[in-house]
């Protein structure tokens, strides 16, 4: 299959191409395409968005998998990181918003897993309100996913956070779809202001169909003018717009180009995963051989098949996320030991000997929780340390 | 559709709030409520110092050379009422404006209040960081609750604002009160202040009555006959707008419940929670809320 691909980015009045919150990266060769929102109340959006997608593009997420989206997030955390400033260089209050929210963004992505002459076979992964939509060949009608209607986009998105303690597993759930494209299809990604204006068809004088078509025509040179006037005239909301338009064609043209496919991870990164993995499992350290293990797939190509050890590692890996989710708002409370101890009581039996769960036994002990036991390993006594810099892992 | 502008540095928002500074509000919250036993002028300062710290770093951004700036998405009035006179809430330079920025209400607070605060790395390890709580408004109670002079001068600003600012978001007025009226029936000058408009819909006032009954707020009712039979309830009631649609899903999920359409954006028998909440919702258009677990 051959796809024809323009890239449309405009940026909402307050904002110039410096400071646009959307971000979007494609490699048509390996079939892979993203779009990302920075959340604009959060500091440094545009930077996670564009990790983001940027990771998206060289190190594609395969799966909607909590666990490999976990993994996934982690090698995002690790660019993002490189690119910004000490926290000590922020003013306070910066400092302090930053600590507490990091940056959050949407994102929403495409791989095409078999690219054939007379079709393509694509994954969809989203979270939080970007968008694909698309429009068969010859069909008005038109799809979209995750949100299917103007009214969901109302609601506060969900936004994957760059910090690895807002991050929840049972929380930031990818969305996944299955989708098989043919000749003359055509499918966008596209940031929310502009998927809800084509689901609502406008202001309401045009039909999706129409809205999307419209989209769909205009190039990069046209589409300053193009969202100024849907603005103005058509009830386009001032925001962050950005679209990545696919056309699929069954013949290489000028503008068309070879659609390439992706449906592994590439060799390298699969072995220094494993790698990481046998170091964890060396260590005990179940929550992170559940992380880097994923949802697996990156380990049976290479033979490694260990559902048992796999289960166990989850369900302490859970425990241990989800006692610390609990944990946090009753930290500066003044009954926090009773309440933490309530906590341990459910979680012990999963955490007692964990080597993970070790630096979180300490700060029970140091909380006055009874009946903690603090190896002989971990026993340093828990003082309040220094914050680890975003995206900094602590195992 | 009417209020769908979003507040922003070309269009920014107006929020005037209105704070009840009569005697009454020297009493505790019922020992029940989010707040309780704690004075409710103190508490309202503190909810209302907490909120615009909020809306501040809400509305930080990083600038193209890596510096923080705060956007002016929103205009700000504070004002205090009690005894015969409305005054601004603010002190020093700020009281002397009708309306302070974003930005200027970040360089000039009264005090900055720093403590320390434990947070959980990933891991479970403890660490501490410093929290700072700017002070822009201070503990108020004096005698008399003159609200028509209140609204009137709401009313006022209002129009003002409006007529600089014709294509933003109308201006959104929060009037918190524990008590009655002092100086006489409010319900002429409120329809009078909600008659003023931008080109995306007309001003907003919304109301909180704080008590100290331990009882459950009655929140966003969308009739009467939701509230007690308490002849002030329902004055309050016919006073205050009703929710926008554009704002009804956002607010259906700050409170993890349907609201019915029709909605009014009142608070009665409210707490310190309803206060705050009530602040977050009327500045949605500033602070897009991000997940709802937050």
């Amino acid at each position: 299959m051959f796809a024809e691909i323009s890239i449309l980015e405009y940026w909402k009045s307050e904002h110039d191409l410096d400071t646009l919150e959307d971000a979007c990266a494609c490699d048509a060769g390996r079939g892979l395409f993203a779009v990302a929102d920075g959340a604009g109340t959060t500091l440094f959006a545009r930077q996670w968005a564009v990790t983001l997608v940027e990771l998206f593009v060289s190190c594609p997420l395969l799966s909607a998998d909590p666990f490999e989206l976990d993994w996934w997030l982690g090698q995002a955390r690790a660019r993002y990181a490189e690119g910004l400033p000490a926290p000590e260089q922020l003013p306070p209050e910066v400092r302090q918003k930053w600590q507490r929210e990091g940056s959050q963004a949407t994102l929403a992505a495409l791989r095409v897993v078999e690219s054939e002459p007379e079709y393509a076979l694509v994954k969809l992964l989203a979270i939080g309100d970007s968008c694909l939509l698309w429009r068969p060949a010859g069909s008005e009608v038109v799809e979209s996913f995750p949100l299917r209607s103007p009214a969901e986009f109302s609601k506060p998105p969900l936004c994957l956070p760059s910090q690895a303690a807002l991050f929840r597993r049972s929380f930031h759930r990818l969305q996944e779809q299955w989708l098989r494209l043919r000749p003359d299809d055509c499918l966008m990604l596209a940031t929310d202001a502009l998927a809800r204006w084509i689901l609502a068809g406008g202001d309401g004088s045009l039909t999706p169909g129409q809205c999307f078509e419209l989209v769909a025509r205009q190039v990069p040179s046209s589409w300053e003018t193009f969202v100024e006037e849907g603005r103005a005239l058509r009830g386009l909301a001032d925001d962050d717009c950005t679209a990545l338009v696919l056309t699929c064609r069954r013949t290489l043209s000028e503008r068309a180009i070879l659609l390439g496919a992706t449906q592994s991870y590439q060799v390298a990164l699969q072995q220094e995963r494993r790698r990481a993995f046998e170091e964890a499992r060396r260590a005990g350290d179940r929550r992170r051989m559940a992380v880097l293990y994923g949802d697996g797939t990156a380990f049976r190509e290479q033979g490694l098949v260990i559902p048992g050890e796999i289960e166990q590692a989850r369900c302490v890996a859970e425990a241990l996320d989800e006692l610390l989710w609990q944990l946090r708002p009753l930290l500066n409370r003044a009954d926090v030991a009773k309440q933490a101890a309530q906590l341990w009581q459910r979680y012990a039996p999963l955490l007692a000997a964990e080597p993970c769960a070790a630096s979180l036994r300490r700060t029970l002990a140091a909380l006055g929780v009874p009946g903690v036991e603090v190896g002989s390993g971990d026993s340093q006594e828990a003082q309040p340390e220094k914050r680890p810099a975003q995206g900094e892992r602590t195992e | 559709m009417p209020y769908s502008q979003p507040w922003n540095s070309r269009q920014p928002g107006c929020l005037i709030l209105l704070l009840d500074q009569s005697g009454s509000m020297d009493e505790p919250f019922g020992l029940q409520q989010a707040g309780g036993g704690r004075r409710k002028c103190e508490m309202l300062a503190t909810v209302v110092n907490g909120f615009l710290n909020e809306l501040i770093t809400a509305n930080t951004v990083i600038d193209k050379n890596g510096m923080p700036e705060v956007r002016p998405r929103a205009e700000v009035a504070i004002l205090g009422y009690s005894g015969t006179s409305v005054t601004s809430a603010l002190k020093g330079g700020l009281g002397r404006k009708e309306f302070v920025t974003l930005g200027e209400l970040q360089d000039q607070p009264l005090a900055v209040e720093r403590r320390k605060k434990r947070e959980l790395d990933e891991t479970g390890a403890v660490y501490e960081v410093e929290v700072s709580f700017p002070i822009w408004v201070k503990p108020v109670a004096g005698q008399g609750t003159p609200m028509c002079a209140a609204l009137r001068r709401a009313a006022e600003l209002a129009q003002r604002w409006a007529a600089a600012n014709p294509q933003s978001y109308p201006p959104v007025v929060i009037n918190v009160t524990d008590g009655m009226s002092t100086d006489g029936d409010p319900t002429a000058i409120a329809q009078d202040l909600c008659r003023v408009a931008t080109a995306d819909g007309q001003a907003l006032l919304f109301t909180v009555h704080l008590t100290n009954l331990n009882s459950a707020p009655v929140e966003y009712p969308a009739t009467e006959s939701e509230l007690p039979n308490d002849p002030y309830a329902q004055l309050l009631f016919r006073i205050t707008s009703p929710v926008p649609e554009t704002s009804l899903a956002q607010l259906s999920a700050m409170l993890h419940r349907d609201l019915s359409p029709g909605a009014r954006g009142l608070i009665f028998n409210g707490d310190a929670v309803s206060v705050r909440l009530m602040f977050n919702f009327a500045s949605i258009p500033a602070t897009q809320l991000l997940d709802p677990n937050r």
